[in-house]
């Protein structure tokens, strides 16, 4: 776990603090999304846990251990960190990218090999292709993708990111999400990222800390955030759409229920999808209501307009 | 008043150094003094100022042919007219930029003759190229949309050439014709020993009959003419870029 | 630093060369060991001297360049990754910037060839014996046989460093190849 407490950070020459007495933490396993407008603090803060930025005052402390109790290329070696821009090194190989970390560990070559093969896989990219491919040579999904394969290098059990999927278009960005909450379900890393995009936080984080100026202004489970913002702020953060965001966290079970007439004709939403994509089918087909089925086919209930609202007007716990 | 800001200073540096070249007493004072015994403190054909004209001359006049070729070449090759010519000319100041500017003086004057003519000459030659690369990627620099904004507007091609293109590359070209001018000054130094005059003479006597003085005299004024002259100029950079910012920002 | 580079490079190389007269032949005199070195106003030294002098402000400002034009993700990635500071020179910074260092270099070799020839006026030889020598005794054939070996010889040196630039060129940065 990561735990942040009591940070403030000034910058030189400037007057107001970058981060003000900010204090909260990462659950083990969990992923935390950073949110706020730029200028908020929210990158500062993430690299004051890598000591790339040192704290003016407050500690940060992984699993109980104070961050500069380690020299910083050590701490920095059992952090995966993957940046916005990627900054992949351009004279290698993607395969050397990956291996850089491991080779700062001194792992022998056998097994940076073999890790590298199984990072590309994970990433969703075929090593014989890609392995020895340089970094003009990728798209920029691509790169993204190694970028976070090479943050995981080392199997790290934190991880830094800061807006690591902003650079791709929207159809890439949301396919790299998918891969991500795949991958974090697999591995249960402690993940601390930082964002502007309040879709961004809402897919893929387990908790959601909104900033700005420097300061926590809330700190909450994403359909929290969403459905009871603090301020106004926090509330226009959200945007005007958050209510449809909110039926994108929900999945679609939790407004099903069983119909009167077995009615499975026609289009159907599968059991795993969101409200959202339920409600985008059900306006498509015109119909009132359409069936949920579940891997194999079969129909487990339905769902309609007013299920779904119902649903959305239940308080959450 | 604030644009001229930037001139006060080398202006000023520009007085001090002729005021300075004129007082032939004081340099043989200094010069006594820092080589004692030494009775050949100052060059014997010219008083420092003397020198001082005879180097001005030959760079302004061959510079003033440098930049007047350049800049009208580099507008020629720039033109729909003049397109054809445009890869042989990159070519040749590509290949230019290699060539040891003494060779061009060297080689150049043998072809022209000696003397002061050929000389200039020679010296406007070399100076040429740095005006003509700037004058072309100062001109290239020009944002399409604005020359096609000059376009719209309806103005003629050459009022574009005038009002628009040249005003926009100016701080690209004034930069080139910085360097001509300073190369000049070095290139004419040398040019003394084809009976050109300039600071090369004292420098060379000095340097022939064993007389550190009269090499530190030519010396001196030649190094102060190129530093008073750079500075000038980096004045006159920094004046056009202030009353771009202050056009700019008048907008 | 820039500043004090960009100075020496004003000044014309006869005149640096004169300035350095006096002093050095001081240096030679009244330092013996620098004296027996063959130190003094006229020869090597203060050809040797201007030379450097000029070439210092092409190489300093190219190798600033280059290392500048790395991109600042990837520098934050290699310390980020956990490369100590040294690391990140030697294996990122360096490497990447090599092209455009060895371009400050390639540029300066030529032009320290062409500002060799002020060794003529020191009783230092080189071609400048042939060129100025020739000019001052109005002999065209010797002045243009040191011309034309001296142009040869610029643009031989030139093509044979961007050759080796080349070379030194790491693959990726090959396509985009600038090279001035």
């Amino acid at each position: 776990m990561i735990a942040i407490r009591n940070v403030s950070k000034v910058y030189e020459g400037t007057k107001n603090p970058a981060v003000r007495d900010l204090s909260f933490d990462v659950p083990t396993g969990e992923v935390v999304a950073l949110i706020g407008p730029s200028g908020c603090g929210k990158s500062t803060t993430m690299r004051m846990v890598n000591r790339l930025v040192e704290p003016d005052s407050g500690t940060i402390s992984i699993d109980g251990e104070d961050v500069r109790s380690l020299r910083p290329e050590t701490l920095r070696r059992h952090i995966g960190y993957a940046i916005q821009g990627v900054g992949l090194f351009p004279h290698w190989t993607v395969a050397q990218n990956i291996g850089v970390v491991p080779g700062l560990l001194q792992w022998d070559r056998t097994r940076i090999a073999e890790r590298t093969h199984e990072l590309l896989d994970l990433v969703g990219l075929d090593p014989a292709v890609y392995a020895d491919k340089h970094h003009d040579e990728l798209s920029g999904g691509e790169a993204q993708r190694v970028g976070v394969a090479r943050a995981l290098a080392a199997d790290p059990p934190v991880l830094l990111m800061d807006e690591p999927f902003s650079a791709v278009d929207p159809l890439t960005r949301d396919r790299l999400h998918a891969e991500f909450r795949k991958i974090q379900s697999a591995l249960r890393k402690t993940v601390l990222f930082v964002t502007h995009d309040m879709d961004e936080a809402a897919q893929l984080g387990d908790r959601i800390v909104v900033m700005r100026d420097g300061g926590l202004v809330q700190q909450d489970t994403p359909e929290r955030v969403l459905a009871y913002p603090v301020d106004d702020f926090v509330a226009s953060f959200g945007g005007t759409e958050r209510a449809l965001r909110r039926l994108s966290l929900a999945p679609v079970t939790e407004a099903l229920y069983t119909p009167n007439t077995a009615g499975a004709e026609g289009p159907s939403v599968a059991s795993t999808a969101s409200l959202r994509e339920a409600l985008a089918i059900i306006l498509k087909a015109g119909l009132p209501s359409i069936p949920v089925r579940d891997g194999d086919g079969a129909v487990v209930g339905a769902v309609s307009v007013e299920s779904i609202v119902e649903r959305f007007r239940r308080p959450l716990t | 008043m604030s644009r001229i800001r930037h001139l006060a200073a080398p202006v000023a540096a520009a007085a001090a150094y002729l005021v300075i070249a004129a007082a032939t007493p004081a340099w043989r004072q200094v010069l006594g003094a820092v080589f004692p015994g030494e009775s050949r403190l100052l060059y014997p054909d010219a008083t420092p100022l003397a020198l001082v004209w005879q180097h001005l001359e030959l760079v302004l006049i061959s510079s003033a042919l440098s930049v007047a070729a350049g800049l009208a070449l580099g507008v020629f090759v720039t033109r729909p007219a003049g397109a054809d010519f445009y890869g042989v000319v990159a070519d040749l100041t590509n290949l230019g930029q290699t060539f040891p500017p003494v060779a061009v003086f060297t080689l150049a004057v043998p072809l022209l003759g000696f003397g002061l003519r050929p000389t200039v000459l020679a010296l406007a030659l070399y100076g040429v190229l740095p005006v003509l690369r700037n004058t072309i990627s100062g001109i290239e620099g020009v944002p399409a949309d604005v020359l096609e904004s000059a376009s719209e507007l309806g103005m003629r091609p050459w009022q574009r050439l005038l009002r628009v293109e040249l005003p926009i590359a100016l701080p690209v070209i004034m930069a080139g014709v910085r360097v001509s001018v300073i190369v000049n000054v070095a290139t004419a130094t040398i040019g003394a020993i084809a009976g050109a005059g300039g600071f090369g003479a004292p420098i060379i006597n000095g340097l022939v009959n064993l007389a550190p003085a009269i090499t530190l005299e030519g010396a001196l004024l030649a190094a102060g003419l190129a530093l008073t002259l750079d500075a000038l100029f980096g004045g006159v950079e920094r004046t056009i870029a202030h009353r771009e910012r202050a056009a700019a920002t008048a907008r | 630093m820039f500043r004090v580079a960009n100075v020496f490079q004003t000044i014309p190389g006869l005149a640096m060369v004169g300035l350095l007269f006096a002093p050095l032949s001081w240096l030679g005199t009244n330092v013996p060991l620098l004296g027996r070195l063959g130190v003094g106003g006229l020869g090597w030294a203060p050809v040797i001297t201007a030379l450097t002098l000029y070439a210092l402000l092409a190489v300093v400002r190219n190798t600033y360049a280059g290392l500048a034009s790395v991109p600042d993700s990837v520098v934050e990635a290699g310390l980020g990754m956990g490369m100590t500071e040294g690391q990140v020179m030697r294996s990122v910074r360096l490497p990447l910037a090599l092209p455009v260092i060895f371009g400050g270099i390639r540029i300066s070799a030529v032009q320290t060839l062409g500002n060799a020839t002020l060794g003529a006026f020191v009783a230092a030889g080189t071609l400048g014996l042939f060129v100025f020598g020739g000019l001052s005794q109005q002999a065209m054939d010797l002045v243009l046989l040191g011309s034309i070996t001296l142009v040869a010889l610029a643009l031989g040196l030139d093509a044979a460093l961007r050759t080796a630039q080349r070379l030194v060129t790491p693959r990726h940065a090959r396509r985009t190849e600038a090279v001035r």
